[in-house]
Order: structure tokens, then sequence, then C-alpha cells
């Protein structure tokens, strides 16, 4: 199997992420209010923060191509939030 | 929220997130028109609810497979770029194109890509030798993997082709979803298996991989804008989140040719509804 060392990153970054998530979501549900928009930026950090590893483990690997392509990504996200922030 | 609401949501989540995780599909298909004529949320907020709901999919499932080594995250990382490219492009020209031409040519490409998927669990039937998608490959090319496939117990040695014309074709296909409004994974699942000739289960992993990313791309706008409803969003994600892990659970241990037979049903059947809307 290739890129273990990067699928073994990815799968303890979303683990931890969804636990977070999940625990999260059951509070915005029983609390309400300003719990609902918190774990929804959580669930929605999950894809950046699996790209950000990709990067780390990519780039110890050598990989410098694919780490290069999850940073674009990474611009690619903040660029269409910080858009649609200013469009507001 | 009733408790009515709440489960309806929880169980719809989960199917979807079965379905999703399963056939490497966002599952949008099935979650506006829930949110929309279920829940009475205008369409924004359906879509932005369903998009928050495939990055959740996409995210469980991503977790639980990528260990196993059923999906390729290379030829994820490359086929990512263009698809997310070519959906921002798609939202850019929307309403500038002849809509009608577009499903028409999308349903020709969507009936062949069905005819493919459903050829060989038809050659099963008729009692005919069956051809491989994929090319048995050593593990040594750039794109070449295995994983263990614990539905018949063998390694499943398979090397990514075309990839030159995959990107362009993920381009067109991010395009056309943008455009048409039809998931990712509906395209990128026969694009991974017909073109880049991986096994469909690499193929559903991989598109469910790659989905979570363009999905975040079109949620953080939905969510910048303040679409997003949070507490149905939620319920129903954490209904998606598992319901994508059994979905996980059943595609391994589904045999490949039973879940081309699926796929290519779900691909006729949205052939078919894009069709009808011409």
């Amino acid at each position: 199997m290739k890129d273990r060392s990067v699928r073994k990153s990815v799968k303890a970054v979303l683990a931890t992420g969804i636990v977070i998530v999940s625990a999260l979501s059951i509070a915005a549900l029983i609390l309400g209010g300003v719990w609902g928009n918190i774990a929804v930026g959580a669930l929605l950090l999950l894809p950046i923060s699996r790209l950000l590893t990709e990067v780390v483990a990519f780039t110890k690997e050598g990989k410098a191509r694919y780490a290069l392509i999850s940073v674009i990504l990474i611009l690619m996200i903040a660029s269409s939030f910080t858009f649609a922030l200013l469009q507001r | 929220m009733d408790a009515y609401h709440l489960f309806l949501l929880l169980f719809g989540g989960f199917f979807i997130g079965i379905i999703g995780s399963m056939f490497g599909i966002g599952g949008g298909l099935f979650a506006v028109p829930l949110f929309h004529f279920g829940f009475g949320l205008d369409l924004h907020q359906s879509i932005a609810a369903s998009l928050v709901g495939i990055v959740a999919s996409s995210m469980m499932s991503a977790m639980a497979k990528v260990h196993l080594g059923v999906l390729s995250i290379r030829l994820s990382k490359v086929l990512e770029i263009p698809s997310i490219t070519g959906a921002i492009f798609g939202s850019l020209v929307i309403g500038a194109l002849p809509i009608n031409l577009l499903k028409i040519l999308f349903s020709v490409v969507g009936f062949s890509m069905a005819f493919n998927m459903l050829k060989n669990p038809f050659k099963i039937v008729l009692g005919k030798q069956v051809r491989k998608h994929y090319i048995p490959a050593d593990t040594k090319g750039e794109f070449a993997d295995h994983y263990r496939d614990p539905s018949n117990g063998k390694t499943v040695r398979f090397e990514a082709q075309n990839i030159k014309w995959a990107v362009p074709i993920s381009l067109s296909a991010g395009f056309l979803s943008s455009i048409l409004g039809i998931g990712g994974g509906i395209v990128n699942v026969p694009l991974i298996t017909q073109l880049c000739k991986c096994p469909i289960k690499v193929a559903s992993a991989t598109s469910g991989y790659k989905l979570g990313i363009t999905a975040c791309a079109g949620s953080v706008v939905y969510f910048a804008k303040g679409y997003i409803v949070p507490d149905v969003t939620l319920t129903f994600s954490l209904g998606i989140l598992a319901g994508s892990y059994l979905g996980m659970a059943i595609l391994l241990r589904t045999k490949p040719i039973l879940v081309e037979l699926f796929f290519g049903l779900l691909l006729t059947a949205v052939t078919l509804k894009m069709v009808l809307s011409i």
C-alpha cells in the first residue's frame, strides 16, 4: 500500500475531528444558540485539517507535488470563503 | 424541532450516508428534495445543508477507508483541482449556456456509462465470460496500488491509467455537475472506472474522498452568507456520519459485480430523470 504514513496521519486527524464534531453537534442540539455555528464551523474545518495533514505528510515523504496540490486546494477554499464574506 | 422531525432527519441522513458512502456519491440528489419539500427550507438553505452533509459523509468514509488502501490518494489529488475549477467556472457561466443541449449531451454520456457499468452484471446473468474493467498491475508505477478485498479475501492490484485524459474530463465533469446540478460522484465514479481503469470499489472510495473538498469549497460560501440552518444541518450530519460508516462496511463486504450493478441502475435512474426534465 502506498503513502502509508499519509494514510495513518489522515486517519488519526479525521478520527479526532469526527469525535469533536459529533460532541459539538450534540451540544449544539441541546444548548442551541451560538453552539450551532461553532459545530458547523468545526465540521467545515475537517476537510481543511485533512488537507493540512496531507501537506505535512507528503512533504515529509518528499512528494512535494501532492503537497502543493493540497496547498492550492486550501487557498481555493480560503479565497472562496473570503470572497463570500466580502460579498455579504 | 419536534421528535418527529428529529427522527426524520436522523433517519434520512443515515440512509443517504449509506448510499453516499457505498457509491462514492454526495447524496445531494436525495438530500435537497428532503430539505426543500420535507422541511420547507428554501432552495439555498437546502443546498447548503446538503453540501455540509456531503462534507460529513466524505470525512467519515475517508476516515474508515483510508487505511485499508481501497482509495487512491494520489489519483484523488490529481483530479481535485480540475474538478473544483470546472465547478467554479460552471457557476460563473450558468444561465449563459443552452441548458437543454447540455442535458441531451449528459443523457447520451450517462446512458453509455450506465451501459458499460451494467455490461458485466448482465454477462454474468447470461453465463458469459466477464472482462475486468481494471488492469491488474504491479505496484511500482506512480498510480499503482493494491488492497485486500474482504468480500473474497483476494489482494486486488490496480494502476490508474489515462491520467492525461482524466484531468480535462474531470474539469468537464466539475463543469457539468455545477451547470446541471448533478452530484460530482455520479460522474466521477464512471470516470475513474472506465477511463482510469480502476476497480469499482477504488472508484467509489476515491470519488468520496475527493467530493468532501469540492463540497467544502461550496459550503464555506453558504456558511459565510448565512444560509446554513444549524439545527437541521447538524442533526442530518449526525445521521450521515453513522450511515457513512455502515455504508463503507457494506461496500467492503459486497461483491464488486453487485456494486457495479447497483451503481449502473442508479446512474440509469439519474440519466432518465435528466431526460424527462428536457
